[in-house]
C-alpha cells in the first residue's frame, strides 16, 4: 500500500508499506525523532531535523498512477475543453492556443494546483486515513 | 544543450546548500524531448504527465565501464551502465516522489527560472520543491543511494531516464529516516 505522509510543516512525500504497523512504525519512528528535536537522518547526512507528521492517507497505488497513459473518454475532453475555450477567452473572444494547450494538458496531470498546507497533493482519491492517535501518546509501535 | 546543476542535490533544507556540484549526467531521452518534442512537435516523443524522482544505487561518475552513460536505463540488473534502483527488493518505505510538470502553482513542482548570462557556463536554471522520501520503516533491500534520478511513472527499475545527479556520501537508510532532496537544472 502506498502512504501519503502530510508532515505538521506542510510538506509530503509518498511511501511505500505493505501494511498498516508497518506504515505506523515508520511514522512513530519519524514522529518521535521531531518531538525530541533529532535528526530526520539518514546517519551521516545533514542535519536537517524530523518533522512531526499530521495526516497520513492511504491509497491502493502509487497517486502518481491518476492518468498515466494520459487518456480519456473523448466526451470528458469535450466538456472540459469547453470550459477551458470559456476560462481563458480574454474580453474580446481571443483565445491563446498556447495556454489553451497546457491547460488540456493538465487535465491528466496527478497532482493538483494549490493544496493547503495539509491537504493531499493528489488528484486521486484515497482510500482512506491512518489514525495517527497514537502518535500523541509517544508509544512506538 | 542542457547541462545539470545538483548545487542543491541533498540531504538539506533549502537555507543549507553545500553549493557543490556534483557529477550529473543528461540522458538521451532528455535531449531527445528537445530535438523532436519542443523543436519538432512530436506526437510520439512526448514528455511524461508529471516527472517522478526517484534513489539509485549506481553512481553517475565519470563515463566509466560502470558509470552512467547518457543511454543508460533502469534495470534490476547491476551491470555495466544500468541503473539500479533503491527498494526495489523490499521497500521498506521508499517510493518515487512526483514533480508536478508545472511552475510555482502545485506544492511540489519547478520554480521561477533564472538566466546565467557567463558565456561557458550559463544559462537557464529552474530549481523544483524539495521532495521528501520516506519514512522508511527499515532498510531498504537494496539500499544504500548513490545518486537520484529524474524519471517518470511510479513502477521501480522502470521508466525513462531524464537526469541524475551523485549524492554527496552514499545515504543507507534506517527505521524512521527521510532524505530530502532538491533538484536544480540548468538548460545552458
Amino acid at each position: 500500500m502506498y502512504v501519503e505522509v502530510i508532515y505538521e510543516t506542510g510538506r509530503s512525500s509518498v511511501a511505500n508499506y505493505d501494511s498498516d504497523e508497518e506504515a505506523m512504525s515508520a511514522l512513530a519512528a519519524h514522529h518521535k525523532r521531531a518531538k525530541s528535536g533529532q535528526s530526520g537522518g539518514p546517519v551521516g547526512a545533514p542535519h536537517i531535523p524530523a518533522e512531526r507528521i499530521a495526516k497520513a492517507l492511504v491509497y491502493s497505488k502509487h497517486p502518481n498512477e491518476y492518468n498515466p497513459d494520459q487518456t480519456m473518454s473523448a466526451e470528458l475532453v469535450g466538456a472540459e475543453l469547453s470550459e477551458l475555450v470559456t476560462k481563458y477567452s480574454d474580453d474580446n473572444g481571443v483565445v491563446n492556443v498556447s495556454r489553451l494547450a497546457q491547460a488540456v494538458q493538465a487535465i491528466s496531470h496527478p497532482m493538483v494546483d494549490n493544496s493547503g498546507p495539509h491537504d493531499s497533493n493528489f488528484k486521486m482519491q484515497e482510500a482512506r486515513e491512518l489514525d495517527l492517535a497514537y502518535l500523541e501518546g509517544g508509544a512506538d509501535v | 544543450m542542457f547541462d545539470f546543476d545538483d548545487r542543491a542535490h541533498l540531504h538539506h533544507c533549502d537555507e543549507e546548500y553545500e553549493n557543490v556540484r556534483y557529477a550529473t549526467i543528461v540522458f538521451q531521452r532528455m535531449s531527445q524531448l528537445v530535438t523532436d518534442y519542443v523543436l519538432g512537435a512530436s506526437g510520439s516523443i512526448t514528455p511524461p504527465a508529471s516527472w517522478t524522482m526517484g534513489l539509485a544505487t549506481t553512481n553517475v561518475g565519470a563515463g566509466g565501464g560502470t558509470d552512467y552513460a547518457r543511454n543508460s536505463v533502469w534495470s534490476a540488473s547491476v551491470a555495466t551502465t544500468n541503473i539500479n534502483e533503491i527498494g526495489a527488493v523490499t521497500a521498506s518505505g521508499y517510493a518515487r516522489q512526483t514533480i508536478a510538470k508545472s511552475i510555482n502553482q502545485g506544492a511540489i513542482d519547478w520554480g521561477t527560472s533564472t538566466f546565467d548570462n557567463t558565456f561557458s557556463t550559463g544559462g537557464q536554471s529552474t530549481a523544483a520543491d524539495q521532495v521528501t522520501f520516506g519514512a522508511f520503516s527499515g532498510a531498504p533491500d537494496t539500499n544504500g543511494a548513490n545518486s537520484w534520478v529524474i524519471t517518470d511513472g511510479s513502477t521501480l527499475n522502470a521508466g525513462q531516464v531524464y537526469v541524475s545527479a551523485d549524492t554527496a556520501a552514499t545515504r543507507t537508510f534506517a527505521n524512521g529516516d527521510t532524505e530530502k532532496v532538491t533538484a536544480t537544472i540548468k538548460a545552458g
